[in-house]
């Protein structure tokens, strides 16, 4: 296929190429919106409301503004999706004091996007990692599980379960961060 | 930075009290705990990126001392020769087996409940015509999922699916509720057919000649009046009679008459075993409910023939693209050209399992499946083929796996996603094909247009 055909295809959706630009950056940055996410919602609705968000993004994105900061927008959106998720799904989940969600807002809009985890190396390094840790990771991130379900399985009390995933996310990060000074 | 750590697992746990909000707004007055808390959700928006959509992530079992097997690798996609063909999966009748592994449900307090229901319910529908096999409308949906495609309040035909939750008076009286996953048919002739799932049936006495019977892929049952309860799983399901008595019938088996408070339970169908009664695929909208739980079903299907000028190598087939820049030799190629209805579905190339396609051939012919991948600036990146072979047949339900299709260019970006979807077949077949409906697996599909 010839990309001057592809770009007409494109080009039909109705977006122009800024429109097009931002709803690349939306899925170039899902995991971040993902975590975002999961502040609000219990983990098995995380998807769901990713999905809503795009669909809300793709709606609006013509209305907006670029001179305003992209991401923030899109966590602004994912803040009125979640709670709309745990009432469809009667679920509750404590709403948090405006002065938490402003810090929280400020903290990423700080974020350094060089701290992006790379999807690739963090796969090799869960494949690396030691089985104790890879099962504690699928327990919490695969079935969603919570601290105290976590703890019930392994005989262990939700205190020690934190400490071991502090340690585990500590541990994957500067795997991730040796594997990119190699790649580098 | 521990308790950092420690209040944001109460916060993503959803326990986070009044004080520790208050404790964790005033660590992140400072900066250096800002940045923290931003890698914080940066690991974590990857880990669940890793874990999320993916049932291959298998999560080990765990033994009480707290070992067990070593969770699968992330998937890795294998390289692919350029030219591969693999063929597609066979037709399948009932429901993918990556939708069933979600939907069991348990059906314990349903009869209580329904009992209450039906005590309560003053609205029950005004039976106008008794005779299933001939009346159009044969139920009422009474209460559904509010993004359900059927409508609470809805008279429903023969062939409706309604996909649980959902409470369903039949026109004889009888109440249904559906639990949340199960997939139900109504059909007719007093046919209930159930895909997967739990469900339960407050049934009105039925007339001999044409009890209600509810179909499973696994066994039937007719009723006699009763109150029992239905469970569709994967391989095999069951029943439980709380009142009257239900006919079970297995495949090619004798009719076993099961009385109050008695269980029965299919056993897994030998290979190759049709199930019974399982229906043909419907609909788009009927597919679309069926399928809701993580596809995304492509409706509205535009057609269009085009003959364009593709540029690369020569193409033997007539059938695919060449893809190669470095010439610009127009090839003549045949394409259906398929949209979603509504503009501007993305999804993301790692989240994709397979792709179906419903359709129809006056002829037997090849035709290809062209992917149009983009990168995150929505710049076109490479396509991605596969090719099928199409049997003459008034309606055909393809399924081609992910593995199946060869990017045109090698590589692929994992960020990528798919915007259009192209069928291409030869210039004798461009009116020999009718496409009916077009499902991408592994993405939720319940918030897409």
């Amino acid at each position: 296929m010839g990309g001057e055909t592809d770009s007409e295809d494109v080009t039909d959706l109705g977006h122009d190429a800024s429109g097009h630009a931002l709803l690349g950056r939306f899925v170039a940055r899902r995991q971040q919106l993902l975590g975002f996410l999961r502040l609000w919602l219990p983990q098995d609705l995380v998807e769901d409301a990713f999905q809503e968000c795009y669909m809300i993004v793709l709606r609006r994105i013509e209305d907006f503004d670029r001179s305003r900061d992209f991401d923030a927008w899109v966590r602004g959106i994912a803040r009125k999706v979640a709670p709309k998720i745990c009432k469809r799904h009667r679920r509750e989940r404590p709403v948090l004091p405006e002065e938490l969600q402003e810090r929280i807002e400020q903290a990423l809009q700080e974020q350094d996007l060089r701290c992006d985890e790379d999807l690739h190396h963090l796969q090799t390094c869960l494949e690396g990692a030691q089985p104790r840790h890879q099962e504690l990771i699928g327990l919490r991130y695969h079935q969603g599980l919570s601290l105290d379900a976590i703890a019930e399985r392994l005989h262990a009390t939700a205190g020690a379960i934190q400490v071991s995933l502090s340690r585990i996310r500590a541990a994957l990060r500067n795997c991730i961060e040796r594997r990119r000074e190699q790649v580098q | 930075m521990k308790r950092l750590e420690a209040l944001y697992e109460r916060l993503i746990d959803g326990a986070l009290t009044t004080a520790e909000a208050d404790e964790l707004s005033e660590l992140l007055a400072d900066v250096d705990v800002r940045r923290a808390w931003a890698a914080l959700i940066a690991i974590d928006g990857a880990l669940l990126e890793t874990y999320l959509g993916d049932s291959s992530k298998a999560v080990p079992v765990l033994a009480s001392t707290g070992t067990g097997v070593h969770p699968r690798a992330p998937r890795k996609r294998s390289a692919r020769q350029p030219g591969h063909r693999r063929q597609p999966a066979p037709r399948r009748r009932a429901i993918h087996p990556a939708v069933i592994g979600l939907l069991l449900v348990a059906t314990l307090g349903l009869i209580g409940g329904l009992v209450a229901m039906q005590s309560r319910d003053q609205t029950r529908p005004v039976l106008v015509d008794p005779t299933p096999s001939t009346a159009r409308l044969l139920a009422t949906l009474l209460e559904g999922a509010p993004d359900a495609v059927v409508r609470p309040g809805s008279d429903l035909d023969a062939g409706a699916w309604v996909h649980g939750p959902a409470r369903i008076a039949l026109r004889d009286g009888s109440l249904i509720q559906l639990q949340a996953g199960c997939r139900w048919q109504l059909q007719a002739d007093n046919r209930q057919w159930v895909a997967l799932g739990s469900m339960a049936i407050v049934a009105q006495p039925q007339r001999p000649e044409l009890p209600m019977t509810i179909a499973t892929p696994h066994a039937e049952m007719r009723v006699v009046g009763t109150r029992f309860r239905v469970t569709v799983e994967a391989a095999a399901s069951s029943l439980a009679v709380d009142e009257g008595q239900v006919a079970w019938q297995l495949p090619g088996g004798a009719v076993d008459l099961v009385q109050a408070g008695g269980e029965r339970r299919s056993d897994a169908m030998p290979s190759g075993q049709s199930a019974l009664g399982a229906p043909e695929p419907g609909s788009v909208e009927a597919i679309e409910v069926l399928w809701s739980a993580d596809q995304a079903v492509l409706s509205g299907v535009t057609e269009i023939g085009l003959d364009a000028p593709w540029f690369g190598r020569a193409v033997a087939d007539g059938l695919r693209p060449a893809i190669n820049t470095e010439t610009d030799v127009g090839q003549p190629y045949h394409e259906i050209r398929v949209r979603y209805d509504r503009q501007g579905v993305v999804i993301p190339l790692n989240q994709i399992r397979s792709l179906e396609i419903d359709l129809s051939a006056k002829r037997a012919c090849d035709i290809a499946l062209v992917l149009v991948v983009v990168n995150s600036l929505g710049e076109w990146v490479t396509n991605l083929e596969a090719v099928a072979p199409v049997p003459e047949a008034l309606r055909s339900h393809l399924e081609i796996p992910m593995s199946a299709f060869v990017d045109s260019r090698g590589g692929r970006d994992p960020l990528a996603t798919v915007q259009i979807w192209h069928l291409g077949v030869g210039p004798a077949e461009l009116d020999a094909i009718t496409v009916h409906g077009l499902r991408i697996n592994g993405v939720k599909a319940a918030n897409l247009p």
